[in-house]
C-alpha cells in the first residue's frame, strides 16, 4: 500500500507556522506507552505517508516513506533474501520506519551489527520553517554536508517530521544457530564479552534466567567451526526466541506487570548491585539491562551512574526526561540544535522541553 | 557580525600579531606559538597541495586547558581558528584563510585507555589511525576504518572527515566505529557527546553530527573507538575482464549473492598498467581488474570463495588468481594501494576525485568519464571502491602547461556533477573542504544550505571554527550559476541577481 501524503503534511506544518500553534508528529503510536502524555492536540499523522519508493536489492538500499510499516519492509526484503539491520525493535505490526528512527532504539544485534543509525544513508525531512530538506543520499558513502540523517535518530519528532528514509539493508545470513549455557550472572557477563572479542560470527548475546544465549549467523561450515570452539547446547527453534525478544513478546516482557526500566551500562559492567532483587534481562552483550522495579532507590541510581551508565523508565512509569540524564552543557547543545531546526518550537514542544 | 547564517557569508577583522602573541603567552609557552615564516611553511596546505596559503600563526597546545584558552580567546576576539591533525586530508579542509590561526593537535597523541574485554580504546585526536590497531593487535583486535593514509593520518582528522577506506563496505566508515567524543565547543567548553563506553546515549545523535563536520562545529579532543576482533583469515582473488561492463556486472552479482566482501576494488587499464610497472603486483593487464577480499574463518572463506569464483567466470572473468598466503595477499593489495603514486609516475600531476554513485550506474558513468576525457584532452585513470560505488578517477595533467590545471578542475567538476545526477554524491570519503565547495551547490539546494549555516551559527555564534569550508555561501552558489533549476524555480530566489 502506497500513498504520498507529503503535500498535506507540508500544509499542516505551514498552518502551524502561520498560527504558531504547536503540533505533534506521530507514527503508529507503538510507543504511546512512553510518549502519549506529552503530545499536543494537533497531530501530524505520519502513517498515511507510506510506501516503498525504491528498492534495489543489488545496491543493498531501500528508500521508503516514513509511515511505511516495518512489517511491510521486512516482507519485501525477505522476498529478496535480505533483512533490516540490527533487529529493530518491533512491538506491533503497525510500527513505522519513521517512528523507529525517531525513537532510535536498537535491538539485540546492536553491539555486532550496529545501531539503527548506522544503517541510515539519507532522509527527507521538514524543518520548522516548513521547508523540505534532503540530506544524505542513496549511496553507501557520502560525506557532503552535515550528517542530518543520523542526527534525527532519537529526536522523537522534535526536529521535524521525517518524510522518507534510505536504509542500507543486509543480506540474510544463510544459517543461524543459537548456543546456550547455564551460568551465574557475572560469569555470563564476562563470557559474553570474551566471546565477542573472538573472530566468530556472533550477532547477539542475551542473558536471562541464569542462561546465556549466543546467536551466530553465517554459512554452515563457519557455524559448525564456531560451535566446536564455543561448546554449549544448541537452542531449539532459535528464530522464535529472538523474535520474541525483538517484539517484547518473550514471557519476560509479558508476565511481569511492574514498571520496566531501560538501563544502559558499559558491556562489561558486573551484575548491578541494586538495593532490592529485581527481575532483569541482559541484552546487547551486557550493554543493556532491562529491569523490573516498582521503584528504583536513590542509591540504585547512584550505583548505575558509578558503573558509567544511566537508566530511563521505559514502561509503566513517568518517562525519564532525556535532559535529566544530561549535563547542562549537553542540554544546551541539544537546545541549540533544536532551535536551528525549529526556531518557533512548533514540533512536539513538551518533549522538546525534555531535552 | 562575523558570520551571517542566512547566507553563509563571513568577514573577519585584521588582528595585531604582537598583541595576540603576548596575550596567548600568558597561558602558553613561547615554543607553542609559531609565527616565523620558516616555521609556518609546513602548515600552508594539506594533502591537496594545489591550494596553499601561509597562515599568520600556528599554535601547538599540549594540554586541554591551553586548548580551551585558545578557543575562548579566539571566540571573544572573533579570530578564525582552523583545527589540524596530520594534514593528510585531500580536500583542503585545513587550508589557512586570511586572519586565521591554525590549531595543531599534533601533541595530543596518547592512547589513554585500551580495554580488550570491552573492545574499545580511548584516544587523543593526534593518535595515528594505524597506531590504534597496532596497540590493539596483541589482543587480537583492531580499529576497522583504514583510509589509505592510515600510517600518517590521525584519528581526530578521521572523525572530522568521516574517513573511509577499502574495508568500509563490510565494516563501515569512521562514524560507524566511534562510540563517544569529547569536544571543545566554539566558546571553549568541554562537552561529552555519544555514549562513550555505553552503546546508546539520551537525545539526538550528536556523535553522528560531529563526524564529518570538518572542524566547523567543535574541536575534537578525545575519541572512544570501537575495536573488533581481527578475522582469523583473509584471502584475495584477482579477476581480469576484457570489458568494463562485465566487471561492473560481476560487482553486482557478488553483492546480490548475499556475500559482503571485506573489500571489493576495481581498476581500469591505465591504472593497472601504472601499478604493475611500479610495484610488480602480478596483475594481469586487462581492461578491468577486480580485487575481491573475503575475511572470516578459513572454512567460511573457502565456501564463499568457490561461490565467487563461479560468479566471476559467469561474468567472463579470466586470469583468476587466488592469494595462497599472506605475502601474496599483501602483494595483490600493494598494487591497488600504490595506484595513486603509480599514476604519479606517468604524469607530472594528477587530480584525484572522490564521487560516489549507485553501483548499477558504474558502466554508464565510466563511459561518460571516457567521453569527458576525450573532450578535455586529458587522460584519466580509474581506481575505485567498487563495492560501495566510491570512484576515484585520477585526472592526469601537467601544471606547467598553461591552463591544464583549470581544465583538470573543470573535468573533475563535470565528473562530480555526473555523480550527483546519477543519484550519488560529490564526496564519498575525502570531504568537501575548499576543493568541492563549488560542486556542493550542485548537490544541495538553498533550504539545505541555509539549514547547515543555521546549525553552524547556533553552535558557533561568532563563526570562528574553520570558516569558509565544507558548506558554500549562498552568494557563492548564486554567482557560480551552476545550480540546478528545481521544479522550474530559480535557485536561491532570496539573493539579488544583476
Amino acid at each position: 500500500m502506497s500513498t504520498d501524503n507529503q503535500i498535506n503534511i507540508v500544509e499542516q506544518v505551514e498552518q502551524a507556522l502561520k498560527t504558531q500553534q504547536a503540533v505533534s508528529i506521530r507514527g503508529s503510536g507503538s510507543h504511546d506507552f512512553m510518549l502519549a502524555d506529552y503530545l499536543e492536540n494537533d497531530v501530524v499523522d505520519m502513517t498515511s505517508h507510506r510506501g516503498i519508493i525504491d528498492y534495489q536489492p543489488s545496491e543493498l538500499t531501500l528508500k521508503a516513506r516514513s509511515g511505511t510499516t516495518l512489517k511491510e519492509i521486512r516482507e519485501v526484503l525477505g522476498n529478496e533474501g535480505q533483512r533490516l539491520p540490527t533487529d529493530i525493535p518491533l512491538y506491533e505490526d503497525q510500527a513505522t520506519l519513521g517512528g523507529a528512527i525517531a525513537i532510535g532504539h536498537s535491538g539485540s544485534g546492536r553491539p555486532f551489527l550496529g545501531a539503527i543509525r548506522d544503517h541510515i544513508l539519507g532522509v527527507g525531512m521538514l524543518n520548522g520553517l516548513g521547508e523540505v530538506l534532503n540530506c544524505g543520499g542513496q549511496v553507501m558513502k557520502n560525506v557532503a554536508g552535515y550528517d542530518i540523517s543520523r542526527l534525527l535518530c532519537g529526536s522523537r519528532g522534535t526536529l521535524g517530521p521525517i518524510l522518507d528514509i534510505t536504509l542500507k539493508v543486509l543480506p540474510k545470513p544463510e544459517h543461524q544457530i543459537t548456543l546456550h549455557y547455564e551460568l551465574e550472572e557475572n560469569t555470563a557477563i564476562e563470557t559474553m564479552n570474551r566471546m565477542a572479542g573472538m573472530p566468530l560470527p556472533i550477532t547477539a548475546c542475551v542473558f536471562l534466567d541464569h542462561r546465556l544465549y549466543v546467536r551466530l549467523e553465517g554459512n554452515e561450515p563457519g557455524l559448525q567451526q564456531a560451535e566446536y570452539k564455543l561448546g554449549g547446547e544448541r537452542l531449539d527453534n532459535p528464530d522464535q526466541f529472538w523474535q520474541q525478544v525483538q517484539q517484547q513478546q518473550h514471557p519476560f516482557f509479558i508476565e511481569n506487570q511492574q514498571p520496566l526500566w531501560r538501563t544502559i551500562v558499559p558491556t562489561t559492567a558486573p551484575k548491578l548491585e541494586l538495593e532490592n532483587h529485581h527481575e532483569h534481562m541482559i541484552d546487547w552483550c551486557g550493554g543493556l539491562r532491562w529491569i523490573y522495579s516498582a521503584e528504583l532507590t536513590q542509591s540504585d541510581f547512584i550505583h548505575i551512574t558509578n558503573v558509567g551508565g544511566y537508566v530511563e523508565s521505559f514502561r509503566g512509569q513517568t518517562p525519564t526526561a532525556p535532559s535529566a540524564l544530561m549535563t547542562p552543557l549537553q542540554n544546551s547543545f541539544h537546545q541549540k540544535v533544536k532551535t536551528a531546526f525549529d526556531p518557533d518550537n512548533l514540533f512536539n514542544p513538551v518533549l522538546s522541553n525534555f531535552l | 557580525m562575523a558570520f551571517d547564517p542566512s547566507t553563509g557569508q563571513f568577514e573577519f577583522q585584521n588582528w595585531d600579531l604582537e598583541k595576540v602573541l603576548s596575550d596567548l603567552k600568558t597561558e602558553l609557552p613561547a615554543e607553542a606559538l609559531l609565527h616565523k615564516t620558516a616555521q609556518l611553511a609546513p602548515y600552508e596546505c594539506d594533502g591537496l597541495s594545489a591550494y596553499r596559503k601561509i597562515p599568520k600563526m600556528v599554535v601547538l597546545p599540549e594540554t586541554l586547558e591551553q586548548t580551551q584558552f585558545i578557543v575562548r580567546y579566539c571566540h571573544h576576539r572573533q579570530i578564525p581558528l582552523i583545527a589540524r591533525g596530520a594534514g593528510t586530508g585531500l580536500s583542503g579542509g585545513v587550508l589557512p584563510i586570511e586572519q586565521a590561526i591554525v590549531l595543531s593537535l599534533a601533541k595530543f597523541n596518547h592512547i589513554k585507555k585500551l580495554d580488550p574485554l570491552q573492545r574499545l580504546a580511548v584516544v587523543e585526536p593526534g593518535v595515528r589511525n594505524l597506531a590504534i590497531s597496532e596497540a590493539a593487535d596483541p589482543y587480537g583486535l583492531y580499529y576497522a576504518p583504514d583510509p589509505s593514509s592510515q600510517i600518517a593520518c590521525t584519528i581526530g582528522g578521521n572523525v572530522a572527515e568521516n574517513s573511509g577506506g577499502v574495508h568500509c563496505l563490510k565494516y563501515g566508515l569512521t562514524v560507524n566505529n566511534i562510540l563517544g567524543l569529547k569536544i571543545i565547543d566554539s566558546e571553549g567548553d568541554l562537552i561529552t557527546l555519544g555514549g562513550g563506553e555505553c552503546l546508546d546515549s539520551p537525545g539526538y545523535d550528536l556523535l553522528a553530527l560531529m563526524n564529518g563536520s570538518e572542524g566547523l562545529l567543535g574541536i575534537i579532543m578525545e575519541i572512544t573507538v570501537r575495536l573488533i576482533p581481527k578475522p582469523e583469515s583473509a584471502q584475495v582473488i584477482l579477476a581480469a575482464f576484457d570489458k568494463m561492463s562485465d566487471a561492473g556486472r560481476a560487482v553486482k552479482e557478488i553483492i546480490s549473492s548475499g556475500i559482503i566482501p571485506a573489500g571489493l576494488e576495481m581498476m581500469d587499464k591505465l591504472a593497472i598498467q601504472a601499478a604493475e610497472d611500479f610495484v610488480h603486483a602480478d596483475y594481469p593487464i586487462a581492461e578491468a581488474l577486480l580485487i575481491c577480499e573475503l575475511d572470516g574463518t578459513q572454512v567460511e572463506i573457502d565456501q564463499q570463495m568457490s561461490q565467487i569464483e563461479s560468479l566471476l567466470k559467469n561474468c567472463n572473468a579470466h586470469d583468476l588468481r587466488l592469494s595462497e598466503n599472506e605475502a601474496q595477499r599483501a602483494l595483490f593489495w600493494a598494487g591497488r594501494k600504490a595506484a595513486f603514486p603509480a599514476v604519479g609516475r606517468i604524469s607530472p600531476d594528477y587530480y584525484c576525485m572522490d564521487g560516489t554513485i549507485p553501483r548499477k550506474e558504474l558502466p554508464d558513468v565510466l563511459d561518460k568519464i571516457a567521453e569527458f576525457s576525450r573532450q578535455y584532452g586529458l587522460r584519466c585513470a580509474n581506481v575505485f571502491h567498487a563495492g560501495d560505488g566510491n570512484l576515484h578517477p585520477l585526472i592526469l595533467y601537467d601544471a606547467n602547461q598553461e591552463g591544464e590545471l583549470e581544465k583538470a578542475e573543470q573535468f573533475g567538476a563535470d565528473i562530480l556533477k555526473l555523480c550527483v545526477d546519477k543519484g550519488g554524491t560529490i564526496t564519498g570519503e575525502h570531504g568537501v573542504g575548499v576543493e568541492k565547495i563549488d560542486t556542493m551547490c550542485h548537490q544541495f539546494h538553498s533550504p539545505e544550505l541555509v539549514q547547515f549555516h543555521t546549525l553552524k551559527a547556533q553552535l558557533d555564534t561568532n563563526g570562528i571554527l574553520n570558516p569558509g569550508k565544507a558548506i558554500p555561501s549562498l552568494h557563492r552558489c548564486a554567482e557560480l550559476g551552476a545550480m540546478h533549476v528545481h521544479n522550474g524555480e530559480l535557485p536561491h530566489p532570496e539573493i539579488p541577481r544583476f
